[in-house]
C-alpha cells in the first residue's frame, strides 16, 4: 500500500513517489496538482478563493489562488524541483448551489485565477476536469503524476 | 477581527433562542420530541468548521439560504445522509427512502423556512435589525464540497468566521442535524454596535 497524505482546504503538501497526496470533497475550491517527473515529485494546493484583494486582514495565504501557487513553487524549488519541468493538472471548481448568484460564481472564478496565475509562471495544464456542480475527489499519484478523480454517484476516472 | 467573551455569550444567548424557538416548531409539526444542544458561537477559521460536523467524504444533504437586509450571511442546514431520510420520513409522515422532489421540499421547508426564520427573527429582534432569508436551496455531496463554497466566499476577506453552530436530535429516531450561521465580515462592525445595546 502507497501512504497517503490528505490535503484539506487552505493548505498545500510535497510528497515524492511513492507517496499519494489526496483532496477529498473538491467542491467550487481548486486542487492543483503540480508534478516533476524527473524529480518524481508532486505538490497539491487546495485553493479556496481566487485572489487576496478582498482581505481585510492576516488571512491564511493559502486560501488563495496566487499566494498558495507561488508558495508550493518556492518549497518545490527548495526540495530539488525546477520549474521549467512542473506540469499542471487542475480539478474542482463546481458550483454545488448552481441557483445561489453570490456562490454560482466562486467555482469558476477559482479556476479562472488558478489558469490565469500558471500560465503567468509558463506552467501547461496538461489535464482538467473543473466546473459542473458536482463534488470531487481526488488521488495524485507521485510515481507517475496521474490523478484518480471521483463524484458522488458518478464516473471514476484517470488523468 | 476579535470578538469579546462577552459579546460572543451575549450572541450565544440569541442563538439559543432561535433554536429553541426551531425546535418548538419541528416538535409540533412532527409530533416528535426535538433536542437541541447549547449553540456553539465561535471566531474560527473557515476551512476548520467543517471537522465540526464529520470527514470530508461523508455525504450529506445541505439547505442553503442567503441572509440578507441590515445584515448579511448564509445560513446552512446540513444533514447526515441517513438523517436526511429520516427527517425528511419524520416531516412528511411516512418512510422515505430516497430523496426525491418531494423529500427534498420537505427539508427545504423544515431547513429552511422554519429553522432559519426561528434564528433570523431572534437575531433580527434582540438587535433590532432587519433581516430576511432568501428562498432555500439544497443540495447532496460530500461534506467539504458543500460547505467548501460557503465557506469561500467570506474566507477571501477574514482568518476567523463568526460561527453559530446548533445540533438537534429527535426522540430516538436518532436523527441528528446541524445548523450553522454565517455572518459576512462586513457585518461585523454593526453587529457589535447593536450587541451593546441589546437587552
Amino acid at each position: 500500500m502507497q501512504d497517503k497524505v490528505n490535503v484539506h482546504m487552505g493548505e498545500y503538501k510535497i510528497a515524492e513517489a511513492p507517496i499519494i497526496l489526496q483532496s477529498i470533497g473538491l467542491g467550487s475550491c481548486v486542487g492543483v496538482c503540480l508534478y516533476d517527473k524527473s524529480k518524481k515529485t508532486g505538490g497539491l494546493a487546495h485553493i479556496m478563493s481566487a485572489n487576496s484583494k478582498k482581505k481585510k486582514e492576516e488571512v491564511n495565504p493559502h486560501r488563495f489562488a496566487d499566494l498558495a501557487i507561488d508558495a508550493l513553487i518556492k518549497d518545490m524549488k527548495e526540495k530539488g524541483c525546477k520549474k521549467t519541468f512542473l506540469s499542471a493538472k487542475i480539478f474542482g471548481g463546481a458550483s454545488m448551489f448552481p441557483g445561489v448568484m453570490t456562490l454560482s460564481n466562486i467555482g469558476e472564478d477559482n479556476v479562472i485565477a488558478v489558469k490565469q496565475k500558471l500560465k503567468k509562471l509558463n506552467i501547461k495544464i496538461v489535464a482538467e476536469d473543473t466546473g459542473g456542480s458536482k463534488g470531487r475527489s481526488i488521488w495524485f499519484d507521485t510515481t507517475d503524476g496521474s490523478v484518480v478523480v471521483s463524484q458522488i454517484k458518478g464516473e471514476t476516472k484517470m488523468m | 477581527m476579535k470578538l469579546t467573551k462577552i459579546q460572543l455569550k451575549k450572541l450565544g444567548e440569541i442563538a439559543d433562542i432561535g433554536a429553541k424557538s426551531a425546535s418548538k416548531y419541528l416538535s409540533t409539526m412532527t409530533n416528535k420530541k426535538f433536542s437541541v444542544n447549547i449553540p456553539w458561537v465561535s471566531m474560527y477559521p473557515y476551512e476548520k468548521i467543517p471537522r465540526t460536523v464529520g470527514n470530508p467524504a461523508e455525504t450529506v444533504t445541505a439547505v442553503f439560504m442567503q441572509v440578507q437586509g441590515e445584515l448579511e450571511g448564509v445560513i446552512l442546514m446540513i444533514f447526515p445522509e441517513k438523517s436526511a431520510l429520516q427527517m425528511a420520513g419524520l416531516l412528511q409522515g411516512e418512510e422515505v427512502t430516497k430523496l426525491d422532489d418531494m423529500a427534498d421540499s420537505a427539508l427545504k421547508e423544515a431547513g429552511g423556512n422554519i429553522l432559519a426564520n426561528a434564528y433570523l427573527n431572534a437575531f433580527a429582534d434582540k438587535l433590532k435589525l432587519k433581516i430576511t432569508d432568501s428562498i432555500p436551496h439544497i443540495t447532496t455531496d460530500m461534506l467539504d464540497a458543500v460547505m467548501g463554497g460557503v465557506l469561500s466566499q467570506f474566507a477571501a476577506k477574514t482568518q476567523d468566521a463568526l460561527v453559530f453552530k446548533n445540533s438537534f436530535q429527535v426522540g430516538k429516531e436518532k436523527v441528528e442535524g446541524h445548523a450553522f450561521i454565517l455572518f459576512d465580515p462586513d457585518s461585523f462592525e454593526l453587529i457589535i454596535k447593536k450587541l451593546k445595546n441589546a437587552r
